[in-house]
């Protein structure tokens, strides 16, 4: 029974954890979150101190935090932006950003970090994301502090922000970083605003090519795109990350087509799609339309998500924010 | 009268002659001193194997424990401090007990299916109890039910369940009366599994943010170890054990065919069910602790069985410690190897012992030993 597994490991992998990367990379959206994120009655910032993560669960903090672990990219980039780049004591083996980040101690593939090399830092506090809930039970279960970072939208993103600068007495920062995005945020919503629906284009964004994945509404890439003045052509789809036939995407008919870019190589060509049988057909291939952009700021939910924002706006309204 | 059963048994089912005992030494009483003395020579060695491993196991992961330390934590638990301390006691020493468990289950559980079938590709998963424990776990993944059985959380709970209900159920589809024929078993087993499997393969379709834990999950692995675990698998563990332990005779003869076990004054029938029974509680338990881990079930029997022969009164006992010893060797490369990061330790297995099968098989064959 297990070789029915194993045969068809490659296709798992392929159909399942690569999504399941963009899943864990976004944080995930496909649940609602159990709470507010804030506890309103913890605004003051005194310790001990009790903040709710994006899972609903409080956690009591004694004092500032000092020794700080980080479980994912996002997670990482938050935590410099807010000037924590010092209390970082170990992070993930795929926190890159900032370049500092990619020389801290490592704690193992965010997938399923070392729990004995977390242990073994003793720190005030670990940042995880809803991938790493069995490690975040086990931590808790040898009496450390762990919290889940979340955001489901955009939105999301800011509040988790600001319980998080709460959380490592970083108040300040946090409410100049959630002011600064949300002022991003704020340019490019007036400006798609006064795009009627109708001249909206149709997006269809490929998570993966083989086989052919898309991102279904409730992703966080699906909503930078609706946010950027797009339509996700997948706007029907159950899945998070479902696979889409090519005859119902020559059928939607895409005006714009864009890809992830991994460390500057592109996945994909307007060539290649072009060369894809009937795909010639789509607009967004007759125009040129196609384009990729830096998968890791478009799927780590952190506080380059803005910047994602602004070049998606960039390619499919181009000339809008100018 | 039973020991000259047990004998003919051993014979029939044997050819352990064939390269065991040099030329002449062909009477019954002096095969039987040389076999008794193999086999103690053979645990023996395993169990050496088995401590070694462990030791090892517990000496080295991805953080660095110095000897002395480690020492001191292993000759005073309850007074020893520190992170140290709960590296070793609540992390590293749980993790290897439950991978010498899990690895004694299936070696045990798939040396079982394999005699009861009299099928070489049998392993423990053979009649849906993998399908069933995965449906159980992925159900338990999605819904997220917040209920403990003896402390222990719905998705270990869940595949346990999974596994034995599914078993129970491809059983009752292959009996037609009081007869159970292995093929229909056979069968109906990877019908009900592959029904099953295609369930799971749809719930993780919209499993959303949760599919990865389904993923890891299916791959199996020890990182989710803990006391409480081992504490609520022991029992089942060492029940499955007992009972395959108590009817090695009756799989040596069943290995014959069933015809010739019955002139040999066996219940077939029942003695099946108990060995069904004792191998599916055995894979169950492993499941429940570890998820889905491949080819220590259905390598280590062979590999076993070429070492020490298919008398299953020292074939069981010796699958359970290689299994054991080979499973805490493949998880301590599995966490160190690339230490922070870990390796799906079902990796590990394959690519460790599926050359090394393959040397004992060539090597057997060179050697025209077959069996």
């Amino acid at each position: 029974m297990l070789a029915r597994y194993i045969n068809r490991l490659p296709q798992l992998v392929a159909t399942l954890l690569i999504p399941a990367l963009f899943v864990l990379a976004s944080g995930g959206c496909a649940l609602n979150r159990a709470q507010s994120p804030v506890d309103p009655s913890v605004e003051t910032g005194g310790y001990p101190l009790t903040v709710t993560d994006d899972m609903g669960r409080q956690i009591t903090l004694d004092s500032a935090p000092e020794r700080l672990v980080s479980l994912a990219p996002s997670n990482t980039e938050i935590l410099f932006a807010l000037g924590l780049g010092d209390k970082v004591v170990a992070v993930d083996d795929y926190s890159d950003y900032p370049p500092e980040a990619a020389n801290l101690p490592k704690v193992g593939g965010f997938s399923k970090p070392s729990v004995e090399k977390i242990v073994s830092l003793q720190p005030d506090l670990v940042f995880a994301t809803s991938i790493h809930e069995e490690a975040v039970k086990r931590l808790q279960e040898l009496g450390m502090l762990a919290v889940v970072v979340r955001p489901g939208s955009l939105d999301d993103l800011l509040e988790s922000i600001k319980w998080i600068g709460l959380a490592t007495s970083a108040q300040e920062r946090a409410d100049e970083l959630i002011r600064q995005m949300r002022n991003r945020i704020d340019q490019v919503q007036s400006r798609v605003s006064r795009i009627p629906m109708d001249k909206r284009p149709w997006v269809y964004y490929e998570v993966y090519s083989d086989p052919i994945m898309t991102v279904g509404p409730r992703t966080l890439i699906s909503q930078l795109i609706e946010t950027a003045g797009g339509r996700n052509i997948a706007y029907d789809a159950d899945a998070d990350y479902p696979k889409f036939s090519s005859e119902t995407i020559i059928k939607r008919n895409p005006e714009v087509i864009i890809f992830p870019e991994f460390h500057g190589s592109t996945a994909l060509t307007v060539e290649q799609v072009r060369s894809r049988d009937g795909w010639s057909e789509i607009s967004a291939v007759k125009d040129g339309k196609v384009y990729g952009i830096d998968a890791n700021i478009i799927s780590r939910p952190g506080p380059r998500a803005v910047d994602a924002l602004e070049q998606l706006v960039r390619i499919i309204h181009p000339g809008l924010l100018d | 009268m039973e020991t000259v059963e047990h004998e003919r048994c051993r014979s029939v089912a044997g050819g352990e002659t064939r390269w065991a005992s040099p030329p002449g030494s062909h009477s019954l009483f002096a095969s039987a001193q040389r076999r008794k003395w193999k086999k103690r020579a053979m645990i023996v060695i395993l169990l050496a194997s088995l401590i070694l491993s462990m030791s090892l196991a517990v000496r080295v992961g991805a953080v660095h424990v110095s000897l002395e330390e480690l020492v001191g934590i292993l000759s005073r638990p309850t007074t020893a401090a520190g992170t140290a301390r709960t590296i070793i006691l609540d992390i590293r020493l749980p993790r290897v007990l439950a991978s010498a468990m899990v690895g004694a289950a299936l070696a045990v559980a798939g040396t079982t299916f394999q005699a009861l079938f009299r099928n070489p590709m049998a392993d423990p998963y053979v009649i849906g109890a993998s399908s069933g424990a995965a449906l159980g776990a992925t159900v338990a993944i999605l819904l997220n039910p917040g209920f403990r059985v003896l402390g222990v959380g719905a998705v270990p709970s869940l595949a346990f369940v999974g596994a034995l209900v599914t078993v129970l159920v491809v059983y009752h589809l292959a009996r037609v009366g009081h007869a159970v024929s292995v093929i229909t078993l056979l069968l109906a087993g990877i019908a009900v599994g592959s029904f099953l499997s295609a369930i799971v393969s749809l719930l993780m379709y919209f499993s959303g943010e949760r599919l990865h834990q389904v993923v890891f999950w299916l791959m199996g692995g020890f990182d989710g170890a803990r006391w409480l675990y081992l504490k609520a698998a022991l029992p089942y563990f060492t029940l499955g054990v007992a009972i395959v332990v108590f009817h090695t005779r009756e799989l040596n003869c069943i290995l014959m065919g069933d015809e010739s076990a019955r002139h040999l004054g066996i219940n077939v029938e029942r003695a099946r069910k108990m060995l069904l029974a004792g191998a599916t509680l055995l894979t169950a338990t492993a499941v429940s602790q570890s998820g889905l881990i491949g080819f220590v079930g259905l390598i280590v029997p062979h590999v076993t069985r070429m070492i020490a022969g298919p008398d299953h009164s020292l074939l069981i006992p010796a699958s359970a410690l290689g299994g054991a010893a080979f499973m805490v060797a493949a998880d301590t490369l599995a966490r160190t190897v690339i230490a922070p990061t870990e390796l799906p330790v079902g990796l590990v297995t394959a690519l460790g012992g599926g050359p090394f099968f393959i040397y004992i098989l060539r090597r057997r064959f060179k050697m025209r030993m077959f069996y």
